[in-house]
């Protein structure tokens, strides 16, 4: 089973709860190393300009590049729920995880050790959700087994198609 | 009371799931760093007496589970570094930064002495009672004020939602919210869901997902906007001359509510004359928007049924033109027919604290302990008399003209409860008022600039350390209990209160039964105790409220003069005004002639919201600092590359007043000509741009929206 | 083939362990044969200079473990390299006389490090190179003995030595014949922030600088420079180059270009030959040539690749570009692709007065990003490596007017191209 974040960048708005909702949960400092991260993205439309967020943290890939680039094998992923994680006691912080993630996931808080967002594990283990889904105001923030989450983003899509026939005013019910 | 906490950033927690055996417990209370239209309802997760973590509460059917930035940061909150431990006393004088840590007797021996004498020497009246953030311990303080025989008592409500509440009230005699699951077409007027009411936009979005119609009215560029068919990007402060047109187009297009107009209205043959002057063309004219999309804005909401108009608590409202631009958008509901409809604006009055839920209490009544006519008249009675008649505060704005002119009588003392003196325009020169002041208590958690002005500061408690009623439109009410004791020596506002009650006010008979049984007075209507919702620590869902019908109108008429809806309001001709809601320029304007615009081309909006900080309640706290480390002023990039600025500069931005120092943010979210500063930055005080003249002659609120300014790089 | 293939893998790097791993995982439950000329655990000679700076123990530089080969059923043949292979033949000799015959066989015996050629270098005791487990072990010895070193190089490694040394309280006079520290690396106007920060740290810093001979003496070493001078130290660190160990290979038989070149199935121009790891030339996506990266999660994807293709599966892995970050003398450093490319189509954006103790500096080609350099502002090294490798183009979203890119810029360009639609 591979866990995974669902988003829906038309429901965020930028609020940051999910950042901090992420600090609280791991005691961050708020100097500036985020295990979650909000960019905000303006592009130009006619007319005016449409504003979206983009929110990431690690995903936990599948093939995660920061394992192979590893020396250590401190990075690692879990059997039960592909959660991937470090073993900070095997960790040099050497940066290759940094690397070799396209998302910029690795963090060194204090300089050190990676860390970085570990899919709330003790939480998930527990079956709660990560400490950001469960914040996230506007529901945009998701997650679960990502067969599952694909089918609800197909559902989801369905009825917007769907709802235009049905509350068109005009329309035919 | 010692806190074991590390006292810079928030205790270290190692998380850990709660669970039977591992001695950490969730204990439920509500935060209370926002407005009383969220107040989310909080897990907090304690540890040996320590808050570990904190989450929203799933079974709260407000909030959901959910929180926001300010929400989620609570642990720093509770636990900064400059939170205030005790008492102090103000050592050396009106300039001095000094304090003195007093015991809790001395310090209320000491306000009980001075009040008392002051009282004896300049009357009841030369003492103020102002409430700032947060608003549960209001009714209390209010009541206190009168029962002493003071009809001065304030709130941050001079410049957030009473003015708002006027304009409905000249034109309805009461306000309708729009009712979100039954409405078809919501025109969102200045305000932004998304970053103010986070508990609650999330039933807007799947009421989008539904198919609601959304327009949206205001000149920045949202998180509401990539949602809104229609975006109506108005100049500030020309929300009056918009709605005017839209009105000008559903009247000439015969598209109004014959039924309702004929019957219930007053004033409708002025209104059409009026509105005659505001056609597309002249209305694009003025508030820059298209005229197409002015059209297009007025059919939609129109023909829509039913159709409602959710505004933002003063963003309308804080203009030199303010109450009569309300009006105008406010007259739009009743000449649609959807005032008091379902699905419309629908008429729920506040249960309690501002929020309307279907419950009554008597909190009106525990609070005028004594009617205005048996008091000396209010600051700024004369000043601004529909205010006075209207609204059963003071408005505050006036207090620093009467600490100065001592007219009709002198201010001698003021007790603040989270009073921040930033609120005000011309802060600074507010500031200096306040120190004329003979005795200045201020309560805060922290020890902010306002507090240092203070001849006493006294420590309060957040919403984790105490109990408050807390009422949720839902239905749902929740009495909290502590989820940790008052940290070192602060205590819960209301348990000063009831103090100062005991000292000041010994003939209160009600104060003096304590402050659970004055709940208790309150509730009584509704059937419900403090004991019995203690026995609901996470909150009690009231069950089988009667929601009010709907056109109560149509039994009871209107609570206006006329009985009537007011397209031509009785009360503003009764006090020599426009009783239309006329529209008129903001008198700073960058067509304005004055003194004070010469030179400044650039419109001026401050007081946005941001999603991490409200008012300067969080900009202490490192973790929602970080999202926005620097105070930023909002620039579209072609002013700011007509002036060489590039991203991220430093610049100054200037008034005639004064100026401040920031950076640039440049962004299309504002239109080109506007600029948009974020208020209430220690660092960065923009209100020290505004005149304390620059109100609304009606509500006594600043044009904190409609300024001029001008913007030029400066060198680091 | 009926029967499951044997599997013969030269080298016992991060690249022939991976292979073994990516094999098994692929479903190879034939023999898997593997030949080195070392014995034990595969070793990680990146982790050496933690162990040097006493940041992990000796054991730790062996992130496999000693229990590997069993537990992936792994025929060990340890301590003899191959001394031919026979690619038309599928045969192996050993040194020490052993045939090994396969199905499929994967090259990965990496590289050795070379010394310059300096009359005195090559004969003494007191000259080291930092490769295997041993050289690892003998240098650690050496240290508490050693007032002064002189190394060799100031390449990324040569620079990370010589803080390591000044760890140890040992004087370090670091020297290297280009005019500037690492300069495949870095920048001239990076090195140069560099070099000044390497001095101020009291590294005695000699660039332009060639030795014409190391003089062995009773308890020193002279190490003669051209221009006349000389320094008495006490032990000498090479750090100027490797050399690909591929002596055993007929260039008749197997495709060599100082490494061996590869597709991206690892597959080299030799029937059911395979190479990976420092010893290969595979692709680099941007320039669309072969090159050797040297680089330990270049040799385990590559190793990887291959271990699955031997197995019977068709994979590919498109290669990468050189990319390095390191921290030293309280500086993190970064360098992605190609940082020399000049030109009329190449624009370079940097904030080269370093301002904010940050510096970037950006070099686009035809308005796609080709090579990065960074220091102290290393947060979105691994997206700009993506951009680099997804070859974005920039124009859409960067000014190139712009004169200091920020770390807030470059994330929203970044998020812009991951939510382009």
């Amino acid at each position: 089973m591979q866990l995974g974040f669902s988003f829906d960048i038309s429901r965020c708005s930028g609020c940051m709860a999910c950042m901090v909702a992420c600090m609280d949960q791991n005691d961050l400092a708020g100097n500036g190393a985020t295990f979650r991260h909000i960019t905000r993205l303006e592009r130009k439309a006619s007319p005016g300009v449409t504003v979206s967020f983009l929110s990431l943290s690690c995903l936990h890939c599948g093939d995660a590049p920061c394992i192979m680039a590893c020396p250590t094998g401190a990075i690692y992923k879990r059997e039960e729920d592909g959660i991937v994680n470090v073993h900070q006691d095997l960790c040099v912080g050497c940066h290759s995880c940094a690397l070799a993630c396209p998302f910029g996931a690795p963090q060194f808080p204090d300089g050190g050790k990676m860390t970085k967002c570990n899919f709330c594990l003790e939480r998930v283990e527990k079956g709660m959700e990560p400490a950001c889904v469960r914040a996230c105001p506007t529901k945009a923030l998701g997650f679960g087994p990502i067969d599952e989450l694909s089918n609800e983003k197909a559902d989801r899509a369905s009825r917007a198609i769907l709802s235009s026939y049905y509350l068109n005013p005009g329309a035919e019910k | 009371m010692t806190c074991k906490q590390p006292i810079d950033g928030s205790p270290v927690s190692g998380y850990e799931v709660p669970e039977e055996n591992n001695g950490i417990e969730i204990h439920k209370t509500i935060c209370s760093i926002c407005n009383p239209m969220s107040h989310c309802g909080i897990d907090a997760h304690v540890r040996d007496g320590v808050v570990i973590k904190v989450e929203g509460t799933k079974e709260n059917p407000h909030n959901g589970g959910t929180l926001c930035s300010k929400g989620a940061a609570n642990r720093q909150y509770i636990y900064h570094k400059d939170r205030i431990r005790t008492p102090l006393l103000k050592k050396g004088g009106k300039e001095s930064g000094e304090f003195e840590p007093v015991s809790w007797d001395e310090a209320m021996d000491l306000l009980t002495s001075r009040l008392l004498s002051i009282k004896e020497e300049s009357g009841p009246e030369s003492v103020v009672f102002y409430a700032g953030y947060p608003k549960w311990m209001r009714p209390f303080l209010k009541r206190l004020a009168h029962s002493f025989g003071s009809p001065n008592y304030c709130s941050e409500s001079s410049t957030c939602s009473k003015a708002v509440a006027i304009a409905n009230q000249l034109n309805y005699g009461t306000a309708g919210r729009p009712e979100l699951p039954k409405t078809k077409c919501l025109m969102v007027w200045s305000n932004n869901p998304f970053y103010s009411n986070t508990s609650g936009v999330r039933k807007l979005l799947d009421a989008r997902e539904r198919g609601l119609k959304i327009i949206e009215v205001g000149p920045l560029i949202t998180p509401l906007t990539a949602h809104a068919d229609i975006h109506l990007r108005i100049r500030p402060g020309t929300s009056g001359a918009l709605a005017l047109g839209i009105a000008h187009v559903i009247i000439e297009e015969d598209l109004f509510d014959h039924d309702f107009v004929e019957h219930w209205t007053l004033g409708f043959e002025e209104y059409r004359a009026y509105t005659g002057e505001f056609s597309p063309h002249v209305t694009e004219r003025i508030t820059g928007v298209p005229a197409d999309l002015i059209v297009k804005a007025a059919r939609l909401f129109a023909t829509t049924k039913p159709a409602s108009i959710l505004s933002g608590a003063n963003a309308t409202v804080h203009h030199t033109n303010g109450v009569q631009n309300h009006r105008a958008l406010s007259c739009l509901i009743g000449l649609t027919g959807n005032y008091d409809r379902e699905g419309g604006n629908y008429v729920v009055p506040p249960a309690y604290l501002y929020v309307p839920n279907g419950l009554i209490t008597r909190q009106a009544q525990f609070e005028q302990s004594r009617p205005y006519e048996e008091m000396p008249p209010r600051i700024g009675q004369n000043r601004f008399p529909v205010w006075c008649r209207l609204v059963p505060e003071v408005q505050a704005m006036h207090l620093p003209f009467q600490i100065e002119s001592k007219e009709p009588y002198p201010l001698r003392a003021m007790v603040g409860f989270g009073l921040n003196h930033r609120m005000w325009p011309a802060s600074n020169a507010f500031a200096e008022s306040l120190k004329k002041l003979d005795f200045l208590v201020n309560v805060e958690l922290f020890m902010t600039d306002s507090a240092r002005l203070a001849d006493l500061v006294l420590p309060a408690c957040t919403s984790f350390e105490r109990s408050e009623l807390k009422f949720y439109p839902e239905q749902y009410v929740i009495w909290t209990s502590p989820a940790l004791e008052p940290l070192w020596e602060s205590r819960p506002d209301s348990d000063i209160i009831f103090e100062m009650a005991k000292r000041l006010t010994p003939d209160d008979a009600l104060m003096k039964k304590g402050y659970e049984a004055c709940v208790d007075w309150m509730l009584e209507p509704t059937g419900l105790t403090v004991e019995q919702l203690k026995q609901y620590p996470a909150g009690y869902a009231v069950k089988d409220v009667v929601m009010p019908p709907y056109e109560k109108y149509k039994a009871n008429g209107f609570a206006t003069p006329s009985g009537k809806m007011e397209f031509t309001s009785t009360i503003l001709e009764e006090a020599g005004l426009d009783p239309l809601p006329r529209f008129q320029e903001p008198d700073l304007n960058p067509y304005s002639a004055s003194e004070a615009a010469k030179g400044f081309p650039l419109i001026l909006t401050t007081g946005a919201r941001l999603p991490m900080f409200i008012h300067s309640r969080t900009f202490r706290l490192a973790w929602t600092r970080s999202l926005r480390p620097e105070p930023m002023a909002d620039i579209n990039p072609q002013d700011a590359e007509d002036r060489g600025i590039a991203p991220g500069d430093r610049i100054e931005l200037s008034t005639h007043r004064s100026a401040i120092r920031v950076k640039a943010n440049l962004t299309e979210i504002v239109p080109p000509g506007v600029v948009n500063m974020y208020h209430a930055y220690p660092d960065a005080d923009v209100n020290l741009l505004i005149d304390p003249d620059y109100l609304d002659p009606i509500s006594g609120y600043p044009g904190f929206k409609s300024l001029v300014c001008e913007v030029k790089k400066i060198s680091t | 083939m009926t029967q499951s293939p044997v599997l013969l893998i030269l080298g016992n790097g991060g690249a022939a362990i991976h292979a073994v791993m990516a094999s098994r995982d692929a479903g190879h439950t034939g023999p898997i044969h593997l030949v080195s000329d070392t014995s034990g655990p595969a070793f990680n000679p990146m982790l050496a200079p933690y162990f040097l700076a006493e940041k992990i123990r000796f054991e730790d530089c062996f992130p496999f473990g000693e229990d590997f080969y069993d537990r992936h059923h792994v025929t060990c043949h340890f301590g003899s390299p191959a001394a031919t292979l026979n690619a038309l033949n599928k045969e192996v000799l050993l040194e020490s006389g052993e045939r090994l015959s396969y199905d499929r066989c994967l090259v990965a015996t990496g590289s050795r490090p070379t010394l310059p050629s300096i009359p005195g270098l090559n004969n003494s005791p007191r000259v080291f190179t930092l490769r295997t487990p041993k050289d690892t072990i003998a240098l650690h010895q050496a240290l508490s003995s050693t007032k002064h070193a002189l190394v060799m190089g100031a390449s990324m490694i040569g620079v990370k030595l010589a803080e390591i040394l000044m760890g140890h309280g040992i004087k370090v006079t670091l020297v290297d014949v280009a005019d500037r520290v690492m300069p495949n690396a870095a920048h001239p106007d990076c090195a140069s922030h560099l070099a000044r920060k390497i001095r101020e740290k009291g590294v005695d810093l000699r660039l332009d600088s060639r030795l014409k001979g190391i003089e062995d003496g009773h308890k020193t070493m002279a190490c003669h420079f051209e221009t006349g001078q000389s320094i008495e130290a006490d032990l000498c660190l090479v750090s100027t180059g490797v050399k690909p160990n591929l002596d055993f290979l007929d260039p008749d038989h197997v495709e060599l270009d100082q490494g061996i070149p590869v597709d991206e199935r690892m597959k080299t121009n030799a029937e059911e030959l395979y190479a990976a790891g420092d010893i290969s030339r595979g692709f680099n996506p941007v320039t669309g040539k072969k090159e050797i990266i040297g680089l330990w999660g270049n040799a385990c994807w590559q190793g990887r690749t291959a271990g699955l293709n031997m197995a019977g599966s068709d994979t590919v892995y498109p290669g990468t570009i050189p990319h390095h970050i390191s921290s030293f003398f309280g500086l993190d450093f970064v360098h992605l692709g190609n940082i020399n490319r000049s030109g009329e189509d190449v624009k370079i954006l940097a904030n080269r007065d370093f301002s904010g103790g940050a510096f970037y500096l950006l070099v686009f080609e035809k308005d796609i990003l080709v090579g990065v350099n960074a220091i102290n502002t290393i947060s979105h090294a691994g997206s700009l490596k993506s951009a680099i490798l997804q070859k974005y183009v920039w124009s859409d979203y960067l000014d190139f007017r712009m004169k200091n890119p920020t770390d807030e810029q470059i994330d929203r360009i970044l998020a812009s191209f991951r939510t382009k639609n």
